[in-house]
């Protein structure tokens, strides 16, 4: 008997996916984005974002399906994000997906997007290795996991205590006079700047944070330090150079981030480090990764850019994995968790 | 032809008809339940009638006003719902099931929120709005009007009339009886987004 079908449905932020696997094998990621309509305001709108998920989320599921070469009646079960996430764009998804399931008379999953983010992988290299350390950066997130099991058992070892990577890399975007999102423009930058120009801070490092933040980070000083650092120069009449502002500050996120993913495998005594989320699409990081991860001899596992960026292949896949290991679907009056915690991988 | 019928821009209040007939109906009066409770009440619904699924031939949906988050609920599940068994989606405006039941020229009016209340006038059908105005604007714009819907009791004395509930069942009604004013299966927002456009670049300092 082949392994079943799964659509899985994304709406916890700006990005509307719909991603169809069967198995480990991805069928389908289909993404409809409004991340164009909250460019002009700096950042996600969410009534602007819960309106662009109605209205994209039928045809983006038709197209995943046209992609996938598969019929919807042919699905065997749903899965949709239940959290965390923006409360009324959460809603849309799940709505949609539970009538399908309704609809379709098939068992949903009501997962966590966090899980999904690690689950991922397993798309692009298989079956993950138990346990592993996961670090999720994205514009929303800033998380170092343990996670002995994907479908059932995750840890949280340390988060960002202020800002979550991808925010301050949009507003160290803004402050430099990039376009929103500012992740791909800053990396872009730095690709033509010294990394080693300017010394920004690296949060909560100090021997001193070691006892209570060990495998915390903090963005939020960074950001203001690259921020007093352009005003300074420009009262001094200096012109700023980008590109070497870019690079300076790319690194010191990468370097701290690293150090303390490293860190928790290396206490943990876990030999592979998966990591997701929209920020582990930056070059830089994904370089600096191979390098240290080689150096420690830990198995490291990124998904391609377009795998770390949210989608519905992500939450498929983490549907996929709950079967497998035989996890009970979630019942249909299950809610959605704007904050949900990682310990909670999907909806009873 | 069996109608499934789903409102959610008051309460949630869904049901099942066949032709002109309800067959059953669940209206709850509460807000913030839509996401859990939608389609629960669908199946539960479902089961009460003895049908599957696959019987059903029609989905009508009420596409406001109302608040927006709870709104566009009912119209997921509508719309997917529709999308999963291939048959047609009906929007109509949710106000026109208050004013089907009344049956006689009103003026129907739910909570907008932000002292606020969303508001349409009708003869044998609807002349004006739906429209977002204050209680007191509402009444000045409609003198010697009746007023009906869930907004009467939240404005008493500015509002006379009677609260009548908003019922899934009358749009079906409405859609079997082929007088109802169709429109898209679209939610019908009355405001723009609350979003500002930075002025200028902000100091993060
Ligand atoms: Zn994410």
């Amino acid at each position: 008997m082949s392994e079943p079908l799964v659509l899985g449905i994304e709406t916890s932020c700006d990005e509307t996916g719909v991603g169809i696997v069967r198995g480990n094998n991805l069928l389908a990621d289909e993404v409809a984005s409004s991340v164009s309509e909250h460019a002009r305001f700096g950042g996600v709108v969410p009534e602007v974002a819960s309106r662009a998920h109605l209205e994209s989320i039928i045809p983006t599921i038709e197209r995943a399906c046209q992609n996938a070469g598969v019929k919807l009646a042919d699905v065997d079960a749903l899965a949709v994000t239940a959290g965390p996430g923006l409360a009324g764009a959460l809603l849309v998804g799940v709505a949609s997906a539970k009538a399908l399931a309704v609809g379709l008379n098939k068992p949903i999953y009501g997962v966590n997007h966090l899980a999904a983010h690690v689950c991922v992988d397993q798309l692009e290299h298989g079956y993950l290795t138990q346990p592993s350390v996961a670090l999720l950066v994205s514009g929303g997130h800033s998380s170092l996991l343990l996670v002995p099991d994907v479908s059932g058992e995750i840890t949280p070892l340390g988060q960002t205590i202020d800002d979550a990577a991808g925010e301050a890399f949009d507003k160290v975007a803004r402050v430099l006079g990039l376009p929103f999102p500012g992740g791909p423009y800053i990396d872009a930058a730095a690709q033509e700047g010294n990394p080693l120009a300017i010394d920004f801070p690296r949060g909560l490092t100090m021997p001193k944070d070691m006892l209570k933040h060990r495998f915390d980070v903090s963005f939020s000083g960074l950001k203001t330090a690259v921020a007093r650092w352009v005003e300074l120069e420009t009262q001094k009449g200096n012109a700023i150079m980008v590109n070497d502002v870019a690079a300076s500050f790319q690194e010191a996120v990468v370097d701290v981030l690293l150090r303390k993913a490293i860190d928790a495998c290396l206490t943990n005594q876990v030999g592979t480090l998966v990591i997701g989320g929209g920020v582990a699409a930056n070059s830089r990081l994904r370089k600096v990764a191979q390098e240290r991860c080689a150096e420690h001899k830990i198995e490291l596992r990124i998904p391609r850019p377009d795998l770390c960026t949210d989608n519905g292949a992500m939450v498929a896949a983490l549907g996929s994995e709950l079967m497998r290991k035989g996890r009970l679907p979630s019942n249909i009056d299950f809610g959605t968790d704007s904050s949900m915690d990682i310990r909670k991988v999907s909806q009873g | 032809m069996k109608i499934l019928a789903i409102d959610t821009s008051v309460g949630i209040s869904v049901a099942i008809l066949d032709d002109e007939e309800i067959l059953a109906e669940t209206t709850r009066n509460e807000h913030g339940i839509q996401g859990e409770q939608t389609a629960a009440i669908v199946v539960d619904l479902l089961n009460q009638t003895k049908l599957t699924c696959s019987q059903i031939t029609d989905v009508v949906v009420g596409v406001g006003p109302g608040p927006y988050t709870g709104l566009r609920v009912g119209l997921a599940t509508a719309q997917a719902f529709a999308f999963a068994q291939q048959i047609p989606v009906f929007g109509i405006c949710s106000l026109d099931a208050i004013a089907h039941d009344f049956g006689k020229p009103c003026v129907v009016v739910t909570d907008a929120r932000r002292k606020e209340l969303y508001w349409a006038r009708y003869e044998d059908s609807r002349v004006v709005g739906p429209d977002v105005n204050s209680a007191i604007e509402i009444s000045s714009l409609n003198t010697q009007c009746d007023f009906v819907g869930p907004g009467v009791e939240l404005y008493v004395e500015s509002l006379s009339g009677q609260t009548l509930p908003l019922r899934a069942a009358s749009l079906g009604l409405l859609f079997a009886s082929g007088s109802a004013q169709l429109v898209p299966v679209t939610p019908m927002y009355l405001r723009k987004p609350d979003a500002q456009e930075p002025t200028s670049r902000k100091s993060v300092l």
